[in-house]
């Protein structure tokens, strides 16, 4: 037990948890101030959605070359890299998720939206930011995933206007509109693709380094066992 | 020290960060400029709008990542023991930043006009928004050097952009955030004027005062800059120079904010002089809406649309900046169903494109809005071509076409015989619209009228509609009374 634990501080430290927790609190109360501002309330939804997108760029630090430089170093090591990558992307969607499911609490009834509709509008948007930013950091740096997710997020929000009818995401879509259900959909299915491949990336990286594939035990002894055993 | 301006300014030039925003820009401002009939003096702002907030967004990430690049690559001991001054280097770094940032925004600029002129744009762009738009880039990638040299954070150094655009957002939505009467709206690094008119320009027009603002702001942000590499340094900065520039762009800064602050949230253009021009504060103008309500009231004649096409029965004309093509199109519509109308009183014999109000018909004259017709967003040509010929008819028919009244079921018998005698209407369709008025659409009694009146030669039915024809505009006119009705 203690190992483990040991391991999974080992594998979260690199990444600077006190600083997220301190942005994504400083998130949640400085959109509920703007959510405040505008005189009407159907823009104070849309703050808090584009808000949503905003926190998912906290994501791109769990990836990031920079987070951990000896990142050769680290993918010789027995564990895969990637499964710490996955161990920090569920904790960082933990913590974002919970910072919005309490937005959307206190904002509930904001323009008629009620705090599921609200979750349901956000947290796809900020799984989605999250995980184009955790693949483009993956492959880039801090600066390049959040400009790379910046980019995919304003690319969809065009492609949706562009093509309102035809394009499956819709990052503007409405609770009760004809797009809403697929726009959530799409979006947490494309989320999942984009991390499927980014730990899929990593994991051939692992391989490419010379890490040794661990073998699951064998019912048959070893040869050391078998010479333990002998009298 | 050219050498190096010349090094860092390719370098920012070929910044992916850079061209990612330009490439989001101009696929927002392409999908923009889609929405809108094309013309030079109206694509400008729309290339300045989309691609000045990207790209500045754009500029704050390259700027950020310049103003980290020592600190990130190692080179930070290197540099400060080199003989060059710290405020030297960052001198050319702002140098080339602003070369990089303005060159960017200025190829947007002119390939977005560049398409608007080949979609058959025409009239004069305002070159203000040029400069305009190319100074908030440069004073993005300026904030984003010294987010980068402050925070040393790459993760404050993302946030940054999105947090600047941001607040661009916040401040352009001035006129609807709670408890601000002030026009905080100017104060945004890129504006985003919601009043262009391709014969009166921008209304209101903030663009000098805001040239000074942002003028102002960016010799704030280079002064803060110089000043922090010189800190670190013991060689001498001309601190005079400095000063100088510092308390010019503070003058600058405030003396054009103010001036913007007191510019009104929109002008009413109620006539071509100046002196009738109307402020407007807040979202609404309710004098305005009565007036335009008003069936009496008109926008006078003012020369402005002088692009026209005509024949004998009605001529349309609108402004040049739209190009012949326009006025074509919209007479190619209208004239069919003018030439039923043409020489009964009221018919109207010009359509006019006009700056403001809700559609006029006054003296023989149907006046279009200039919004109503320039932005077709949505709009299929033939619905385009049923707005166009609907100006027309509502004024031939005594409608006030921004009322809210409809026709009488005499007039609208007229209407759709008129739709059916001129070929934009098969009787089929008039059949199958009798139908779907059975069904609770429109009146039965209206298309079966207009079906009755089309059995008639077309010259009869308009000199039987003549002696009538006045009670049928004032609404008065029972359906039985018009040609080809059984008794």
């Amino acid at each position: 037990m203690i190992t483990t634990l040991a391991l999974a501080r080992f594998r979260l430290r690199p990444v600077p948890w006190g600083w997220l927790a301190v942005l994504t609190a400083g998130w949640l109360l400085l959109t509920e101030l703007l959510v405040a501002v505008p005189r009407d309330p159907q823009v104070g939804v849309v703050v808090v959605r584009w808000a949503a997108l905003l926190l998912g760029l906290g994501g791109v630090v769990l990836a990031a070359p920079e987070t951990d430089p000896p990142r050769d170093l680290l993918r010789a090591v027995p564990v895969p890299r990637w499964r710490t990558l996955a161990l920090r992307l569920a904790g960082w969607l933990a913590l974002g998720a919970l910072a919005v499911l309490v937005l959307a609490v206190r904002l509930d009834g904001t323009a008629g939206w009620t705090a599921a509709d609200l979750v349901r509008g956000a947290l796809p948007n900020f799984l989605l930011a999250t995980a184009a930013g955790f693949l483009a950091a993956s492959l880039t740096s801090v600066l390049g995933g959040g400009a790379a997710a910046m980019a995919a997020m304003m690319g969809l929000d065009t492609a949706g206007r562009a093509w309102p009818a035809g394009f499956p995401i819709q990052l503007r879509s409405l609770p009760g509109g004809p797009y809403w259900q697929v726009s959530r959909v799409w979006m947490v299915g494309l989320s999942l693709a984009l991390v499927t491949v980014a730990l899929l990336l990593e994991a051939r990286a692992d391989t490419r380094v010379g890490l040794p594939r661990r073998r699951r035990p064998t019912a048959r002894p070893s040869p050391a066992s078998q010479a333990r055993a002998r009298p | 020290m050219i050498a190096l301006f010349g090094i860092e300014a390719r370098h920012l030039a070929r910044s992916p960060l850079l061209w990612l925003a330009f490439a989001l820009a101009a696929a927002l401002a392409a999908l923009e400029m889609s929405w809108y009939l094309p013309a030079l003096a109206g694509d400008d702002l729309l290339a300045y709008t989309s691609g000045g907030l990207l790209l500045s967004g754009g500029a704050v990430l390259a700027g950020a990542w310049l103003g980290l690049r020592d600190r990130v690559s190692g080179a930070a001991d290197l540099v400060a023991v080199t003989p060059t001054a710290p405020w030297r280097l960052w001198r050319a770094r702002l140098g080339s930043v602003a070369v990089a940032a303005a060159g960017v925004f200025s190829v947007g600029f002119a390939a977005a006009l560049a398409v608007s002129v080949v979609r058959g744009g025409r009239g004069t762009p305002d070159l203000r928004l040029l400069a305009d738009g190319a100074l908030a880039v440069v004073l993005g990638g300026w904030v984003g050097l010294a987010v980068g040299r402050v925070s040393g954070s790459r993760m404050v150094a993302v946030l940054a952009a999105p947090v600047w655009v941001v607040l661009c957002f916040l401040a352009m939505a001035g006129p609807s955030l709670r408890g601000i009467s002030l026009s905080v709206q100017y104060l945004s690094p890129v504006l985003n004027p919601q009043n262009r008119s391709a014969a009166y320009g921008l209304l209101p027009d903030p663009l000098w005062p805001h040239l000074g603002y942002l003028l102002g702001l960016t010799g704030l942000v280079g002064v803060l800059l110089l000043a922090l590499a010189a800190r670190a340094s013991s060689q001498r900065i001309p601190l005079r120079l400095l000063l100088v520039v510092a308390a010019a762009g503070l003058v600058l800064v405030v003396t054009s904010a103010v001036r913007l602050v007191a510019l009104p949230d929109d002008v009413l253009v109620l006539g071509p002089d100046r002196a009738s021009w109307q402020p407007v504060y807040g979202e609404s103008n309710p004098q305005a809406e009565a007036l335009f309500a008003d069936p009496n009231w008109s926008f006078p004649a003012d020369d402005q649309a002088r692009a026209c096409t005509r024949d004998a029965g009605v001529s349309v004309c609108v402004y040049p900046a739209y190009g012949q093509r326009l006025a074509r199109d919209m007479h190619a519509a209208i004239a069919p169903v003018a030439r039923l109308f043409t020489g009964l009183p009221g018919a109207p014999t010009l359509v006019r494109m006009v700056p403001v109000g809700m559609g006029s018909c006054t003296n023989a004259e149907a006046q279009v809005p200039e919004a109503w017709v320039r932005e077709p967003a949505g709009r299929s040509d033939q619905q385009t071509r049923s707005f166009y010929r609907g100006v027309y008819l509502d004024c031939a028919l005594g409608l006030h076409p921004g009322g809210s009244g409809h026709l009488a079921e005499a007039g609208e018998a007229v209407e759709l015989w008129a739709l059916l005698a001129s070929g934009e209407v098969t009787r089929e369709a008039l059949q199958g619209m009798g139908r779907d008025a059975e069904a609770g659409h429109g009146s039965t009694a209206a298309s079966v009228a207009a079906l009755a009146m089309a059995e008639l030669p077309t010259e009869q039915v308009r000199a039987e509609l003549a002696p009538v024809w006045t009670r049928l505009r004032a609404g008065t006119l029972a359906l039985a009374e018009l040609p080809g009705q059984r008794p």
